[in-house]
């Protein structure tokens, strides 16, 4: 498990580690298809795409663990927009998931910030783990990903595929 | 290895590796995901998501192996519209390259590869057999054939 703010549903930690595998599957596309950039992407500077490979990997052995990791600020920012790029093609996704950041992220940065990371980003530190998650783990998904912030209006899918 | 017609040189068995790595991911999507189905997308009616999700293993498994093992027509055809999957949308992959790369690679399955559409595949579908012939040597080298089969528009039939 990572420290996160709270102890993650089962839902979130799917999300992580579908996310990972996600990047790290990025990381590993043939090099003679033209791919995007995942440094643009992920906004991180003078790293290569074997190092975000290797970053996921650690954070995804990490997350699957049964012992609590602390990733570094850095790692946290870099996990944050891995998840985000594995949103981005999930059209039903509400595009405010702000809420996920709020609930789970310990850290935040902004997106337009570069990430430059370092060595010890790529180490997890055993820690304690996080505190018990209050919320209802069926009511949470909607929360963080079908709820348009601040206007109240729930964009949660129906069973015909349609948004409500 | 898998029967293909010729030899494969790495960069098409990295692309065929990596395109299964990437259906079977696309098998495990989690819930907030809802609606997207890769199995659907690629018409494939007959298998339920777990079915196709073994059946792209059973693929990657065989393509990983220093022995050589036989498709099945249903496998053959599953796995061509996985790759025709991973090259749609692509920008820097002609249109024709999945044609080109049947033409070039694809071993002959005649009526058996139209059964994914009409039927459920059967239990050897699901299993790997040795093909105990050799593969003929691969008459280009992998760099020109590279670009031929997913640069060049005119492909090759």
């Amino acid at each position: 498990m990572l420290q996160w703010k709270v102890k993650p549903h089962p839902w979130f930690r799917a999300l992580v580690r579908w996310s990972l595998y996600n990047m790290i599957l990025e990381c590993d596309a043939p090099d003679y298809f033209n791919n995007p950039s995942l440094r643009g992407e992920l906004n991180v500077a003078d790293t290569t795409r074997g190092n975000i490979r290797d970053l996921c990997v650690q954070l995804l052995e990490g997350s699957q663990s049964t012992t609590c990791y602390q990733p570094s600020f850095r790692a946290f920012a870099v996990l944050n927009r891995v998840i985000y790029f594995a949103l981005s093609n999930a059209h039903d996704v509400s595009d405010d998931t702000d809420v996920i950041e709020e609930f789970y992220f310990p850290v935040w940065l902004d997106p337009s910030e570069v990430i430059t990371l370092g060595s010890q980003d790529y180490a997890l530190v055993v820690v304690d783990p996080p505190p018990d998650n209050p919320r209802d783990a069926t009511r949470e998904p909607e929360e963080c990903l079908y709820l348009e912030r601040g206007e109240g209006v729930a964009v949660y899918p129906n069973r015909a595929g349609r948004l409500l | 290895m898998l029967n293909w017609k010729k030899m494969p040189h790495q960069w098409f068995r990295k692309l065929v590796q990596w395109s299964l790595y990437r259906a079977i991911l696309e098998c495990d999507l989690p819930m907030c995901f809802a609606g997207r189905s890769l199995r659907r997308t690629l018409v494939l009616d007959h298998m339920t998501n777990d079915n196709f999700r073994q059946m792209c293993e059973t693929i990657l498994l065989a393509s990983k192996s220093a022995q050589c093992h036989r498709l099945t027509g249903y496998q053959a055809e599953v796995l061509y519209r996985v790759l025709g999957w991973v090259f749609n949308g692509r920008l820097d992959v002609v249109n024709v390259a999945i044609a080109s790369v049947e033409a070039a690679y694809f071993p002959e399955t005649g009526a058996a590869a139209a059964a994914c559409t009409f039927t459920a595949p059967l239990p050897s579908d699901f299993r790997l057999e040795l093909f105990d012939g050799r593969l003929p040597p691969n008459g280009i080298d992998a760099d020109p054939e590279m670009r031929l089969l997913l640069h060049n528009d005119v492909g090759i039939n």
